[in-house]
C-alpha cells in the first residue's frame, strides 16, 4: 500500500512532498490536512532552508504505525543522539527561525530541542558580553541601570 | 514581539560583499530578541539559575524577563525548579531579620586572580523579604512558599500564620490557630502541617494540623501520653518516616500523627544536636565532640553511624556559632559565622551524600567557601532550602 503524501509549499514557492504521517507531527498540519485534504498547503512564512531541515527533523521522528502496534525507527538513545548533533549543525541565525517555525506549526518536541539548545548556548557563554554577541543583541542599559543590577545581583550589603 | 532593529557586526555591513547571498538578506539578523516573550521564556527557564546575574545584564528585555514571574511559572511547568538556600540572619544593631539567598557562581566562573579569600558563591540580601517576627515562629517550606506560624510578637506569643511565595515574596495570611505559640515543632506528613506544643502542654490545642490543599486548620486528638514531660519550647523538630520529631533543651520526642501517640526517644537523645537536619528519612546531625564530625541515624534501623569522607572540612565548621545544617536537594550545606564579636563571617560547605556498599555512608565536599563578609556582627537565625 502506498503511504500518503502531501505537499508543503515555503514562502519561496518551492514544494516539498512528504509522507503525510511525517508531516503530521506537526499539529498545524495535521487541523489543515484534515480540513483541506488534497490540497498543497502553503506556509508563506517559512523559508526552503527551514522548512527543509523541519521536515527532515520530522522525517526522523515519525511513528510508524505498521499494525503491530506503534515503533520508531529508532531508539530513543539513539533519537536523543541524533536531536543533539542535529540542532549543534544549526548556526544560531538559523536555530532561532527553526525554533520559531516549531512554534507556529505547533511540533513540541522540536520546540523543545531548539529552546533546550538556545538555553545550552546562553550557559555556556562566559559573560554577557558573550552572550550578546552570540545572540547578536545589543546593549540597551545606561551605566548606572548596570551599575544597579550587578549590586543587586552580586554584592552583599 | 520585540521588533527592534538589531545591528550585527558581522553582517550588518555587506555593502563591499554585493555578490555574498546570505539569507540573512531575506529579513532582520536572527537575535533572541526578536522571539515572542513566550518563546523568549521557554528558551530562559531552561537556563540554570546561577545563570541568570549574567543573563539579566544582557538588555533591557532579558533583565525584564529573568526578572518576571512567568519565568518561575516556566520553570515549574518545564520542571526545572532549582533547590534555593535562604538564611536569615540578625545584625545586633537592628535586631530585624534580614533575608539573604545563596547564589552559586557557575563552574569555570569561579576562578578569580586575587588570592584564596575570594567568595565563590555569595548570600545576596533579598530587601524585598516580607517582615517576619525575628523569634519563635515555626516556619516550614513547601515548594516555593515558606510557612511562618506563631511566633513572639512584642513579647507575646501569637496564633496567627502567614505564606510567603518565593521569588515574588508576596504574603499570604492563613487562618489563625486556636492556641498561641512560640518555639512549637512543626512538619508535615500526609499533607498536614502539624504544629506541636510551644504553649502550655496541657492545653486542648496542643496539636493542631492545616490541611495544605483545603488550606484549613482541623482539630487533632489530644490528651497524649507523656505530654507532661515536653518542656515548652521545642528546639528542633523534623519529620522522618512519617512521624514527626521534637527535640526540647532537654529529650527527644516522637510524635506520631497516624497512632495519635506520643514517645520519649531515648537513642535519639544519645547523640542529637542542634545542628541537624533531615535527608531521605535520616537524620544527620553535627557531633557533640571536639572533632568535627557528623553522625547520620537512621529511624528505621535505629543506628548512629558517622559520616565518611569528610575529615577535610575546616575544623571551623565545628568552631562556629550559630551554625546550621540544611538539606539542600539531598545534599548537605553547614553554615557557620565565624565572627570575633564585631564582625560577620559566614563560610558554607556543601557536602554530597552517597551510600556505598554495606550501607555505609559517606560525605564528599562538594566545595567550601565565603559567602558573606560584613563589619556588622549578626546571628544566623534560619536557613531552609525553597524549590522555584
Amino acid at each position: 500500500m502506498s503511504k500518503k503524501m502531501i505537499v508543503l509549499k515555503s514562502s519561496e514557492g518551492v514544494s516539498f512532498v512528504v509522507e503525510e504521517a511525517v508531516a503530521r507531527q506537526s499539529k498545524i498540519i495535521s487541523f489543515l490536512v484534515e480540513e483541506f485534504p488534497d490540497r498543497e498547503l502553503p506556509l508563506t512564512n517559512m523559508t526552503s532552508e527551514i522548512l527543509r531541515k523541519t521536515i527532515e527533523y520530522c522525517k526522523k521522528h515519525v511513528v510508524e504505525d505498521d499494525g503491530g502496534g506503534d515503533s520508531s525507527s529508532s531508539s530513543s538513545g539513539d533519537l536523543k543522539e541524533w536531536d543533539v548533533k542535529f540542532v549543534a549543525e544549526i548556526d544560531q541565525p538559523r536555530l532561532m527561525d527553526l525554533l520559531m517555525a516549531a512554534n507556529y506549526l505547533d511540533i513540541p518536541s522540536l520546540l523543545d530541542v531548539t529552546c533546550q539548545k538556545v538555553a545550552d548556548t546562553i550557559a555556556a557563554c562566559n559573560d554577557e558580553k558573550e552572550i550578546r554577541a552570540t545572540f547578536n543583541i545589543e546593549n540597551d542599559f545606561t551605566e548606572e541601570e548596570v551599575e544597579a543590577i550587578r549590586m543587586e545581583n552580586q554584592y552583599p550589603i | 514581539m520585540h521588533l527592534s532593529t538589531v545591528t550585527s557586526s558581522s553582517s550588518g555591513c555587506n555593502a563591499e560583499e554585493p555578490k555574498k547571498e546570505s539569507h540573512d538578506d531575506h529579513h532582520a539578523p536572527s537575535s533572541l530578541l526578536l522571539l515572542p516573550d513566550e518563546l523568549s521564556l521557554n528558551c530562559l527557564a531552561r537556563v540554570p539559575r546561577c545563570y541568570h546575574p549574567s543573563v539579566s545584564l544582557v538588555s533591557t528585555v532579558l533583565n525584564r524577563l529573568i526578572a518576571s514571574p512567568e519565568i518561575y511559572v516556566e520553570r515549574s511547568a518545564l520542571r526545572r525548579a532549582e533547590h534555593v538556600l535562604y538564611v536569615a540572619l540578625i545584625p545586633y544593631c537592628t535586631q530585624t531579620l534580614q533575608w539573604y539567598t545563596l547564589n552559586l557562581k557557575p563552574l569555570g566562573q569561579q576562578q578569580d586572580q586575587s588570592g584564596s579569600s575570594v567568595k565563590q558563591h555569595n548570600l545576596v540580601p533579598v530587601p524585598s523579604f516580607p517582615f517576619v517576627p525575628s523569634w519563635g515562629m515555626s516556619i516550614v517550606t513547601v515548594g516555593s512558599e515558606i510557612y511562618f506560624l506563631g511566633g513572639s510578637v512584642d513579647d507575646n506569643f501569637v496564633s496567627t500564620g502567614f505564606v510567603v511565595d518565593c521569588p515574588s515574596y508576596t504574603c499570604r495570611f492563613l487562618p489563625s490557630m486556636k492556641q498561641e505559640r512560640g518555639y512549637a515543632a512543626a512538619g508535615i506528613v500526609d499533607g498536614k502541617l502539624y504544629v506541636i506544643g510551644g504553649c502550655d502542654p496541657l492545653s486542648p490545642n496542643w496539636v493542631e494540623a492545616f490541611d495544605l490543599k483545603s488550606q484549613t486548620w482541623e482539630s487533632v486528638r489530644t490528651g497524649l501520653d507523656n505530654v507532661g514531660q515536653v518542656y515548652e519550647k521545642t528546639i528542633r523538630s523534623f519529620v522522618m518516616d512519617d512521624k514527626i520529631y521534637l527535640a526540647d533543651r532537654k529529650s527527644s520526642f516522637v510524635y506520631d500523627p497516624k497512632e495519635s501517640s506520643l514517645e520519649r526517644d531515648l537513642l535519639l537523645d544519645k547523640r542529637w544536636s542542634v545542628v541537624s537536619c533531615v535527608v531521605d528519612d535520616k537524620l544527620y546531625c553535627f557531633g557533640r565532640q571536639d572533632v568535627f564530625t557528623i553522625w547520620e541515624f537512621d529511624p528505621v534501623s535505629r543506628v548512629w553511624s558517622q559520616l565518611k569522607g569528610i575529615e577535610d572540612l575546616r575544623p571551623d565548621y565545628r568552631r562556629g556559632r550559630g551554625s546550621k545544617m540544611v538539606n539542600y536537594g539531598g545534599r548537605l550545606v553547614i553554615l557557620c559565622n565565624l565572627e570575633n564579636c564585631s564582625t560577620t563571617e559566614i563560610w558554607c560547605a556543601e557536602i554530597g551524600l552517597e551510600r556505598r556498599e554495606g550501607g555505609e555512608v559517606w560525605g564528599t565536599i562538594l566545595w567550601s567557601s565565603l559567602v558573606l563578609a560584613s563589619e556588622d556582627p549578626s546571628t544566623i537565625i534560619r536557613s531552609l532550602a525553597v524549590s522555584f
